[in-house]
C-alpha cells in the first residue's frame, strides 16, 4: 500500500489510542471527502484527517530535531526553534496539496491508459468477443489504473450486478472525468442494447483529438512554469549567496546563518515542489 | 562501446561472488537486463554495479582529496559519489531497455503491414508470418521476430517460441500484436482488422509522443541545467567572492563554523533540487517520477557536485584562496 495509506492508518490508530478523533480536530470538507473517495487509497475521512495532522506534526518535530542537532554542532540561535510552530500548518497545507496531487496523478494515469485500453477493448469486440470478455481481457492487461477499475467492475458483474450499475458506481469513484464519461456511455449502451463498438470508436476519435490539444496546452503551460522553476529555484538561490556576500560588505548587513536553512531547505524546495507538482498534474496522457 | 561494456560486465559478473546484495540488485534489474544488451543477464549487471561502486570509491577519494585537500571531506563525500556512480550503472539497463522498446514500437507498423499484405491475399497467418520474417529488417523487432520464427519452425509450440515478444518485451503494442498472431496461428481466426487498428494506433501514439518530446525536451534540459549546472556554479562563485571580500576587508561576515554551516545548507539544497528535477524529468519522459529519480538523479547529482567542486577549487586557486 502506499506511504500515505500507512501514515493515515497508523496516525488514526495513535489518535484513537489517545482517546481523540482526528476528524473532530480537523474536519474534512465535503470536497475533501469526495477527493478521498476518488483517490484510490483505501482510507476513510477520519484517517485522512489523521494523515493531515500527523504530517503537520512530523514536519514540526523533524524541524525541531534537525535544528537542535545543527544548533549543537554549529552553535545556532535557539530562537529559530519557534519556526517549528509555523511549520505545523505548513505541513498540513503541504499534506493536503500532496493528497490532491496523488488524486490528479491517478486521474492522469487513467487518462494515459484509457485510449489504449479502449482501443484494445474495441479490437476484442471487433474480433467477436462479448462485452464482459472484452472487459476481462482489458482488466487483465497492463493498463494501470484503468485495468484496476475494470477488474473491479468485472468482479461486480460476475457477482450478479448488471453492467449499468457496476459501471455507474465505477464512474462516481474515479477522479478522471473522461473515464467517468466513457463508462457512463458504455453503461447506457449496454443497458439499452445499443451498438457499443460505434460508441467506442467515437470516443477513441475524441480522445485522440483531445490528446493533441492537451499536448499543445501543456507545452505552453510548461514553458511559462519552467521559466519560473529555472529562475526562482535554480538561478536565484545560486545568485542569492553572491548578492548576500556583496551586499553584506557594501551595505553592511549580515543575514543570520539560520535564515539560509529556512530559505534553502524549506523555502526553495517547497516552491520547486509546488511548481513541478502543478506541471506534473497537467501533463498530457501520452 | 557496447561490446566493451558487455565484455567488462561479463568479467565483473564472473568475478563478483554471489551475495544477498547481488541478489537484491538482480531483483531490481529483472525485466530490464534481459533486453538492455544482448548476452548480458542480471548477474552480469549486478557484478558491474558492485565493481563500479568500489572503483568509484577509490577514484573519488583521490579526486576529492586532490580538489579539497581534506581527508575528512574525502571520506565523507567519496561513498556518496561512489553510490551515485553505481546507481548510474544500475539505471543504465533500464534506459537501454526502454530505448530498445521504443525503437521496436517504431518498427512495429511496418512489420504489421508486411504481415497484413500477405494475410489479405492468402488468409493464412503462417504464410503471412513467413513473408514478414523474410522482409523484416535488421532492427530490434525484426531480429526478435526472426529468432521467434526460427524456434517456431523448429517445432517449439507458439507460446514458447513467441514468449519474448509476448511477455519479456514490456511493450503493450508488441505484446498485443503477437497475442493476436498466436491466436490466429492456433485457431485460424481472422485478426486482420484488429492488426490494422493496432498498426494505426502505434503510428498515432508514436507520432504524438515524438511531438511531445520535441516540444518538452528543451524545457526539461533547461530545468536540469538550472539545478545541475547554474546553481552549483553561482553558489561556488558566491562562496569564493565572499571569502575574497573577507580577505580584502580583513573582517569576517561569518565565523568559520557558520561558514561551514552555510556551505552544508547550500550543498544540501543542491541535492534536494536535483532530486526534484529528476523526478519531474522522469514524469515527463517515462510517466513515473520514481523512475525519474532512479534514472536521472545519480547522473545529475554527480554532475552538479562535480561542477560545484571544480568551480569552487578553480576559482579559489585563481584568486589565491
Amino acid at each position: 500500500m502506499g506511504l500515505v495509506y500507512c501514515i493515515a492508518r497508523d496516525a488514526a490508530l495513535v489518535f484513537r489510542q489517545l482517546g481523540m478523533k482526528a476528524e473532530r480536530i480537523l474536519e474534512p470538507t465535503p470536497a475533501e471527502r469526495r477527493v478521498v473517495l476518488q483517490s484510490g487509497i483505501p482510507i476513510i475521512p477520519e484517517q485522512y484527517a489523521a494523515y493531515l495532522l500527523a504530517t503537520g506534526f512530523v514536519f514540526a518535530l523533524a524541524y525541531s530535531v534537525i535544528y537542535m542537532a545543527l544548533a549543537l554542532i554549529f552553535g545556532l540561535d535557539l530562537l529559530y526553534l519557534v519556526i517549528a510552530l509555523l511549520l505545523f500548518p505548513v505541513g498540513i497545507a503541504l499534506a493536503r496539496f500532496h493528497f490532491r496531487f496523488l488524486v490528479n496523478k491517478r486521474a492522469r494515469d487513467i487518462d494515459m491508459n484509457l485510449l489504449d485500453a479502449l482501443r484494445h477493448m474495441l479490437s476484442e469486440l471487433e474480433a467477436g468477443a462479448n462485452l464482459a470478455d472484452a472487459i476481462c481481457t482489458v482488466a487483465r492487461g497492463d493498463y494501470g489504473a484503468v485495468s484496476e477499475l475494470l477488474k473491479e467492475a468485472y468482479v461486480r458483474m460476475r457477482e450478479g450486478e448488471n453492467v449499468e450499475t457496476a459501471f455507474r458506481e465505477l464512474g462516481e469513484r474515479t477522479p478522471s472525468t473522461t473515464f467517468a464519461e466513457v463508462v457512463a456511455a458504455l453503461a447506457y449502451y449496454a443497458g439499452t442494447g445499443g451498438n457499443i463498438e460505434s460508441v467506442l470508436e467515437k470516443r477513441i476519435r475524441e480522445l485522440e483529438l483531445s490528446q493533441r490539444t492537451a499536448v499543445a496546452i501543456y507545452t505552453n503551460e510548461a514553458m511559462k512554469l519552467s521559466t519560473f522553476v529555472v529562475v526562482l529555484t535554480g538561478v536565484l538561490p545560486g545568485l542569492l549567496i553572491f548578492v548576500l556576500a556583496e551586499g553584506g560588505f557594501v551595505f553592511g548587513f549580515r543575514l543570520p546563518p539560520e535564515v539560509f536553512l529556512l530559505l534553502y531547505i524549506i523555502g526553495f524546495p517547497a516552491a520547486k515542489y509546488v511548481m513541478q507538482a502543478r506541471l506534473m498534474s497537467i501533463s498530457p496522457g501520452v | 562501446m557496447r561490446l566493451n561494456l558487455a565484455a567488462i560486465a561479463k568479467i565483473a559478473g564472473r568475478a563478483m561472488p554471489e551475495s544477498p546484495l547481488t541478489r537484491m540488485i538482480e531483483r531490481g534489474l529483472r525485466g530490464h537486463a534481459e533486453l538492455a544488451v544482448d548476452g548480458l543477464d542480471c548477474r552480469d549487471w549486478a557484478g558491474l554495479v558492485i565493481a563500479v561502486f568500489f572503483t568509484a570509491l577509490l577514484a573519488s577519494i583521490l579526486v576529492i582529496w586532490l580538489l579539497l585537500r581534506s581527508e575528512i571531506l574525502a571520506v565523507v563525500f567519496a561513498p556518496a559519489t561512489a553510490l551515485a556512480a553505481s546507481f548510474a550503472v544500475f539505471s543504465l539497463p533500464m534506459v537501454l531497455a526502454q530505448n530498445r522498446i521504443w525503437a521496436m514500437e517504431r518498427e512495429l507498423p511496418s512489420i504489421i503491414s508486411h504481415l497484413l499484405s500477405t494475410y489479405a491475399e492468402r488468409r493464412n497467418m503462417h504464410d503471412a508470418l513467413t513473408a514478414a520474417v523474410c522482409s523484416a529488417g535488421g532492427g530490434g523487432l525484426g531480429s526478435e521476430l526472426k529468432r521467434a520464427y526460427a524456434d517456431y519452425v523448429a517445432g517449439a509450440d507458439t507460446e514458447t517460441a513467441f514468449e519474448r515478444l509476448r511477455r519479456v518485451i514490456r511493450s503493450r503494442y508488441v505484446n498485443r500484436t503477437f497475442d493476436l498472431v498466436i491466436r490466429s496461428l492456433e485457431s485460424g481466426v481472422d485478426v486482420s482488422r484488429s492488426l490494422e487498428m493496432l498498426a494505426h494506433d502505434v503510428s498515432k501514439t508514436t507520432e504524438l509522443v515524438e511531438e511531445k518530446n520535441s516540444k518538452l525536451g528543451m524545457m526539461s534540459w533547461m530545468i536540469s541545467a538550472s539545478s545541475g549546472f547554474f546553481y552549483p556554479l553561482f553558489t561556488s562563485f558566491g562562496l569564493i567572492i565572499m571569502a575574497a571580500l573577507e580577505a580584502l576587508a580583513s573582517l569576517s561576515l561569518y565565523s568559520p563554523l557558520e561558514r561551514s554551516f552555510i556551505t552544508l545548507v547550500l550543498v544540501a539544497y543542491l541535492f534536494i533540487g536535483v532530486m526534484l528535477d529528476s523526478s519531474y524529468n522522469g514524469q515527463v519522459k517515462y510517466g513515473d517520477f520514481k523512475r525519474g529519480i532512479l534514472v536521472y538523479f545519480p547522473v545529475m547529482a554527480l554532475c552538479s557536485f562535480a561542477v560545484f567542486l571544480v568551480s569552487y577549487r578553480s576559482l579559489g586557486a585563481f584568486i589565491g584562496i
